[in-house]
């Protein structure tokens, strides 16, 4: 009796643990219909879930209608499960702009690419030579984008030229907005059989999904994995381990700064930046602020809340791979150490001002920024952290024959004369 | 002379009608045929004895994945399993649930997406007869799907248990026999007046 009691437990254990969400266990939701437990995949897990829906064990989550349909029942099973093998014929998933978009598979056509990370991460996913066009930042890159730059420009990414768009025949639009209207504007003039979807890579907590997405509408997750396994998470996840416990007290302050010409332009609560600087363990002195965009703020609110370490960043047309010349970082740099009214500031007092080139900021190859930012903020912690080694393997990922001990200027000063 | 025409033009009036309808029954046979079906197969209840529902499955392609409820009276059947049915070879791996005093809802999902066709059995659903009475078995809110995700469209109204065994491209088949009879005899006899 006591056995078949026991038997029991453990069947309905292994039902009730079949059925359960494992979201906890994820730092992000996928936004693909078919990750009915909403975790960061879509696997057998998701296909136990959803049967726990039908059979009115579970709870029904948006993202178990995995055929998009209003209802969870057993087609969403065969269909996750034909995500999981790569053979559905539509995906549906939340993009950038919280639109829903329904993509038809296999995706073999043309694509445009709007956004100026989205062609490195194309790179990364193996699909650069689906690229027919790009946004004239691209275009105008040729030593990062050798191929890429060569091909017809769309203009800007906010005013895109829509006679090209239309002409090229895509069957996939990478928009890179978070404005809906704007993308209905670009559905509009593009065949009916193409899919837009918007995709930033632009935040370091969307990343990894956005990426994900991406490589599920064009059934390359194996090379997205590998990217997120041996390069992202191998940097990010080890900074983090080494960062997130630490107290606040020891969590340097720091103040950022833009490229723009206006002095004192900064990054609040909401935006990437705030997010690099919480990953290399440090504090925005601006983080009260609500927002994600740029915010203007008082030279005296600087002084006020004297950072520890200054960030400045340098325009992309002063550093980067076209450079070999760190003249213009240098004199910048100057610029910010001589400001009168940041003369007592400690960031000044002891040196830690930073001149950085917004390239390997942003994107896929942020984990180099928070490499560096890291090693700004916490030299003793990560000593054996060597950031332009990370900065040469992701030039290497992206196939590039490029070599950063012979060009290039990214940072100023260098490490080695910090 | 008048009569021989009338009489002429009746039997050809006669032998049309015949070979409409003998067309009707020989195009209706194969689309019976690609039509899947679900059959309920009731046994006799005797109250005191353990009882077995089974859900039939004919002219099925590319199944991947099934659902329905199995709604019966409470207060003369109590639920105790539900076995894996088969088609063919493969084996339909079951999950079900007592929804509520009396209803079981039955789902499935075939391994991989490679999909089994032809016929066979779903399910057996055992109860235990605990009362007198009709056993008012009854399937709702069936669905089959495919491998590619999507409907089967299913004729899920079978009930006749008794009738069950009895299939319909046979029934078109001796419907299309005894017309043809019919119009080779009338041929016959139109040729002896």
């Amino acid at each position: 009796m006591t056995g078949n009691k026991f038997i029991i437990g453990m069947i309905l254990t292994a039902i009730l643990l079949g059925c359960m969400p494992t979201s906890a266990a994820s730092d992000y939701t996928l936004g693909i219909f078919g990750n009915a437990n909403g975790d960061d995949t879509i696997d057998a897990q998701d296909m136990e879930y959803t049967k726990c829906v039908v059979l009115g064990l579970n709870d029904q989550t948006q993202l178990a209608d995995s055929k998009y349909d209003g209802q969870v029942n057993i087609l969403d099973l065969t269909q996750i499960e034909l995500i999981i093998l790569g053979e559905e014929k539509e995906l549906t998933l939340v993009d950038a702009a919280e639109r829903i978009v329904t993509v038809k598979k296999p995706m073999d056509g043309n694509i445009i690419s709007f956004g100026t990370y989205t062609p490195e991460i194309l790179r990364i996913l193996g699909e650069e030579d689906k690229i027919v066009a790009v946004n004239k930042y691209v275009k105008g890159n040729e030593i990062y984008f050798p191929e890429l730059s060569k091909l017809p420009s769309i203009g800007s990414s906010y005013s895109p030229d829509l006679e090209i768009v239309a002409s090229l025949n895509p069957e996939l639009v990478l928009a890179w907005t978070t404005k809906p209207e704007k993308i209905e504007k670009l559905v509009e003039v593009v065949p009916e059989n193409c899919s837009v979807v918007s995709l930033m890579f632009y935040k370091p907590e969307n990343m990894v999904e956005e990426i994900g997405k991406l490589a599920y509408i064009l059934g390359k997750r194996d090379e997205a994995k590998s990217y997120i396994d041996d390069f992202h998470n191998e940097y990010v996840d080890h900074i983090k381990a080494l960062t997130e416990n630490l107290p606040d007290d020891e969590q340097p302050e720091i103040y950022i700064e833009s490229d723009r010409d206006e002095k004192y332009q900064t990054w609040a609560a909401g935006s990437a930046a705030n997010g690099f600087i919480g990953i290399a363990g440090a504090r925005n002195i601006f983080a009260d602020i609500p927002g994600d965009g740029s915010i203007n703020v008082d030279p005296e609110e600087v002084v006020g809340k004297n950072p520890d370490i200054i960030i400045k960043y340098i325009d992309t047309a002063d550093a980067g791979y076209e450079l070999d010349d760190p003249s213009k970082m240098k004199a910048l740099r100057m610029s910010i150490m001589n400001r009168p009214e940041l003369a007592n500031v400690k960031a000044v007092k002891n040196g830690a001002v930073f001149v950085m080139d917004k390239d390997p900021i942003y994107g896929p190859d942020y984990p180099i920024a928070i490499a560096y930012w890291a090693k700004w903020s916490h030299p003793d912690l990560f000593e054996d952290l060597d950031p332009q080694a990370i900065h040469q393997k992701y030039i290497d990922i992206q196939g590039l024959d490029y070599d950063l001990n012979e060009h290039g200027v990214f940072i100023y000063p260098l490490l080695d004369e910090i | 002379m008048k009569r021989n025409i009338r009489i002429s033009l009746k039997k050809n009036s006669l032998f049309c009608v015949c070979f409409a309808v003998l067309l009707i029954a020989f195009a209706a046979v194969p689309v019976q045929a690609q039509q899947t079906t679900v059959n309920l197969k009731i046994p006799e209840l005797v109250k005191g004895s353990t009882v077995y529902a089974t859900i039939e499955i004919t002219n099925v392609t590319d199944l991947d994945a099934g659902q329905f409820d199995l709604s019966f009276n409470s207060s003369v059947l109590k639920v105790l399993n539900a076995e894996n049915g088969s088609i063919g070879d493969m084996e339909i791996p079951l999950k079900w649930r007592s929804i509520d005093d009396g209803t079981v809802r039955v789902i499935f999902n075939l391994e991989g997406v490679t999909g089994i066709s032809g016929f066979g059995q779903i399910a057996r659903i055992g109860f235990e007869v605990i009362g007198e009475g009709e056993g008012d078995l009854l399937i709702s809110n069936g669905l089959l799907g495919n491998i590619e995700a999507n409907r089967i469209n299913t004729d899920w109204g079978v009930t006749a248990a008794k009738d069950a065994n009895q299939s319909t491209s046979g029934f078109g088949a001796v419907f299309a026999l005894v017309g043809l009879i019919a119009v080779f005899c009338m041929f016959r006899s139109g040729r002896k007046t």
